[in-house]
């Protein structure tokens, strides 16, 4: 399998940082926060592979980094240190020292984040069709009639009433406006997708249906995803690879079933045991 | 420092100086006009002054004719295509008291300088001549953005995926795009511009044109520019036309003339006239006057 | 015939952090397999029969030992140790696991669960379901429920659904833990029936049975699993 993703000692400290942080920080000192100058280091050093067509996994608690680390793949947040490589047709963008226009370029084109909160995610001011339609243009297609139709097939897929397309975001349940950020995410058959606890909050029927969703179309576009959960569920069936963390750190790494099965750090075998 | 030409006299007797302005504020404003017809389209900032009028009344493009104005030019001032509005009459005459020898002129092939509100004059403008437009909004952006921080960034990575979506709304409420006046024009191939409350109709004016245009914004603080011989395309979809105003009859499918001078090609008021008819009569004055004048002299 | 899987001193311990708990590994068993055969692991329960198959197949972390697998392009992969991605790939194209519970998503009818593995591999959807239903009728489930969800179904039917999806998936080499536990006497029989069809075709297998009289038709080679003696915790 080919790479798609490298994250190689990917940092994250808010606050004035001091030498000591790593050191006072981490699954051991059992906190984010460093003592000495009160920084919270939300990642330390995570560093890991995504395969192009693969579906990886991060589990953790609140406070694992877990969030941090994908919003900074996403340019929400910069990193304090490290580096992530994103292979594209052919090319190996070094996403962190990427200009913010190269930078939101390759987010509007070959990358797709569905957030947790759908407000996030959607522009609520204009309708769910319209929604789609925005990062089509983004990424210059300029056909109307080209438009209306791949956002009307795409709410199709995404299971969206075509009769609804019109309205907007805020009048939707929160699964269908979760439907409308999936179509929103995949309409410009971006290689990339990143899923931030997307069917957290969700009814659980809702989720169902919503994570079937996600795996089909999976299935069928091929596409690579990062999918950030705190949910076992989530991860067993979605994911084919695991990566755990713990304040700011991966403590375990590797597929998904042994994780869940056998799995071999402390912290590992206490989140799977405590699956209701 | 220029020396200062004192002309006049206020009523309590103190002298002013030439175009009201001090020199600072007018080469400041020059630099600015300069930097906007360097970077076209692009909305250069300025300290807009206090003006003797009231802001939203065309402060933005007193300044900018102020700051062009010599002693030799013609200026014309319109609102609406009209020179009699109060507004168009009371900035002219301020022009009269502040800049004396500056002819004011109702003719637009006479003028060197027009500053105008909403229109463009129909008689293609002359490479000596300069249009400056008193704009309301500068930024096309604010209508999809509120945070002005934001908007300067899109402005410069050309970030207007959200007007288009604005465009695709109406395309699908109305099977059209309804944006009647401050239709979004690109200038350049980058950056966008509000071309300030002018219908549909003169956008097309705009488009590598002999003239030089300038736009002011008094209470936003803004100058803008589209420079002679520059693409100045309003936007739309790539299989969408954009249009103008037919001016039409509905049921006879006829184009509507002036039932002035006749024109069939001048962008038209409507109204009723006193009889409560429904006509017709070219919304620019001094080009309606000008066919007349035709008209009678080949009689 | 060239040998497909040569399993070497295998075994699997637990280590229970919280409880500071070492559980005892099974004992390191070594084998060798050749395509069309079927090995059996026997021995009394709780000795960790099934651990030792999970252990091949990477669900669980080996603690030792050498599980060394031919592949279909012929290279020979230790997968104790080998890529996470690696295992993946073999999972999907060639190495089967029939596990003793179905997970399924509501969503998918049974025709579509059983059909499943064939489309991720690519296979068009027609034929994929001419083969579903194929297993499916094999298994005796009846066509009236091929439309509706198998989390619907009782045990003993999950069960045949899920052993109709392990083998339409097929592969080289493919792992049993008590794929006959809860079914009646003529499932287990239509169960043997494609074991013994799979067989024929060369697939390699691994499984668990509690019942003898099928290790004896079934089974090529037999190991024995025996529980290492209880150690002291450390």
């Amino acid at each position: 399998m080919k790479p798609i993703l490298d994250v190689d000692n990917l940092t994250r400290i808010h606050g004035p940082g001091c030498p000591a942080c790593l050191d006072v920080t981490g699954p051991e000192h059992n906190t984010n926060i460093c003592r000495h100058c009160g920084s919270v280091v939300a990642v330390a050093g995570a560093s890991f592979r995504l395969h192009k067509g693969e579906v990886l996994g991060i589990m953790g608690e609140s406070g694992s980094g877990k969030s941090s680390l994908v919003k900074m793949l996403y340019f929400d947040d910069k990193p304090t240190s490290g580096r992530a490589t994103f292979h594209d047709e052919g090319q190996a963008h070094d996403l962190f020292s990427l200009n913010e226009a190269q930078q939101l370029r390759l987010r509007d084109t070959r990358m797709g984040m569905v957030y947790q909160n759908p407000s996030l995610g959607l522009n609520f001011d204009i309708s769910a069709g319209g929604n789609i339609a925005e990062r089509l243009l983004m990424s210059d297609e300029l056909s109307y009639r080209v438009i209306r139709e791949k956002a009307t097939a795409l709410l199709a897929r995404t299971e969206v009433p075509p009769a609804r397309m019109d309205e907007l975001p805020r009048n939707f349940s929160g699964g269908m406006q979760q439907r409308v950020q999936i179509a929103r995410a995949l309409s410009t058959g971006a290689p990339l997708l990143l899923l931030d606890e997307v069917t957290t909050g969700l009814d659980l029927s809702v989720q169902a249906r919503i994570l079937d969703l996600i795996m089909e179309l999976q299935e069928v576009t091929g596409v690579s995803m990062l999918v950030v959960t705190h949910d076992l569920g989530v991860v067993r069936h979605l994911t084919t690879r695991t990566i755990v963390m713990k304040y700011g750190r991966i403590i375990e790494s590797g597929l998904t079933d042994q994780i869940l099965e056998d799995p071999q750090a402390a912290y590992t075998q206490q989140l799977v045991s405590s699956a209701l | 420092m220029h020396p200062v030409d004192t002309m006049g006299q206020n009523r309590e007797g103190a002298e002013y100086g030439f175009a009201f302005l001090d020199e600072d504020a007018k080469r400041e404003l020059r630099r600015s006009i300069f930097k906007a017809v360097c970077i076209p389209g692009h909305q250069v900032p300025y300290a807009s002054r206090e003006m003797p009028i009231a802001r939203g009344f065309g402060t933005g493009g007193m300044q900018l004719t102020l700051a062009l104005l010599g002693p030799d030019d013609a200026c014309k001032v319109i609102d609406q295509g009209a020179d009699d509005s109060v507004n168009a009459a009371n900035i002219r005459n301020f022009f009269a008291l502040t800049c004396p020898g500056v002819t004011g002129t109702l003719r637009t092939e006479e003028a060197s300088v027009i500053q105008t509100r909403h229109r463009i004059p129909e008689l293609p403008l002359r490479a000596d001549q300069i249009l400056v437009f008193q704009v309301p909004y500068p930024d096309p952006l604010v209508v999809v953005e509120p945070n002005a921080a934001k908007r300067c960034r899109m402005h410069g990575r050309a970030d207007y995926a959200r007007l288009w979506v604005k465009l695709y709304e109406d395309m699908v409420a109305f099977d059209e795009i309804t944006i009647s006046h401050r239709y979004p024009t690109r200038i350049n191939g980058h950056y966008i511009i509000d071309p300030s409350p002018i219908p549909r109709f003169d956008v097309p004016k705009l488009h590598q044109a002999e003239c030089l245009y300038l736009f002011g914004a008094g209470r936003e603080k803004r100058i803008y520019a589209v420079p002679p011989h520059t693409d100045a395309v309003p936007i739309t979809f790539n299989d969408v036309t954009f249009a103008v105003e037919s001016f039409r009859d509905k049921t006879t499918g006829k184009r509507h003339s002036c039932r002035r001078c006749g024109a069939d090609d001048s962008f038209l008021d409507e109204f009723l006239d006193d009889a409560g008819a429904r006509v017709f009569q070219c919304s620019d004055a001094a080009y309606c006057d000008m066919r007349l004048e035709r008209l009678e002299a080949a009689e | 015939m060239d040998t497909i899987l040569s399993v070497r001193d295998l075994g699997k311990g637990f280590y229970i952090h919280d409880r500071a708990k070492h559980v005892p590994a099974a004992m390191g068993i070594s084998f060798d397999l050749k395509p069309g055969q079927l090995a059996a692991l026997v021995g009394p329960s709780g000795a960790g029969k099934s651990s030792l198959l999970k252990a091949i197949y990477r669900t669980y972390v080996p603690s030792s030992g050498q599980v060394l697998y031919r592949t279909a392009a012929g290279d020979l992969v230790d997968l104790v140790t080998a890529a996470e991605t690696q295992i993946t790939d073999l999972r999907r194209a060639e190495i089967g696991f029939v596990t003793q519970f179905l997970h399924c998503l509501p969503r998918l009818s049974t025709l579509d669960v059983v059909a499943r593995p064939l489309l991720q591999q690519g296979v068009a959807r027609e034929a994929a379901h001419d083969k579903a239903a194929r297993m499916l009728a094999a298994l005796a489930i009846p066509e009236q429920l091929w439309d509706a969800t198998p989390a619907t179904f009782s045990g003993g039917e999950r069960q045949r659904v899920n052993i109709a999806r392990s083998f339409t998936q097929g592969g080289r080499l493919m792992l049993l833990d008590e794929p006959t536990a809860s079914l009646d006497p003529v499932a287990r029989e239509n169960v043997c029936a494609m074991i013994e069809a799979a067989k024929a075709e060369g697939a390699a297998m691994v499984g668990i049975f509690h019942d003898m009289a099928i290790v004896e038709r079934l089974a090529d080679v037999r190991i024995t699993v025996e529980r290492k003696a209880f150690e002291a915790v450390a």
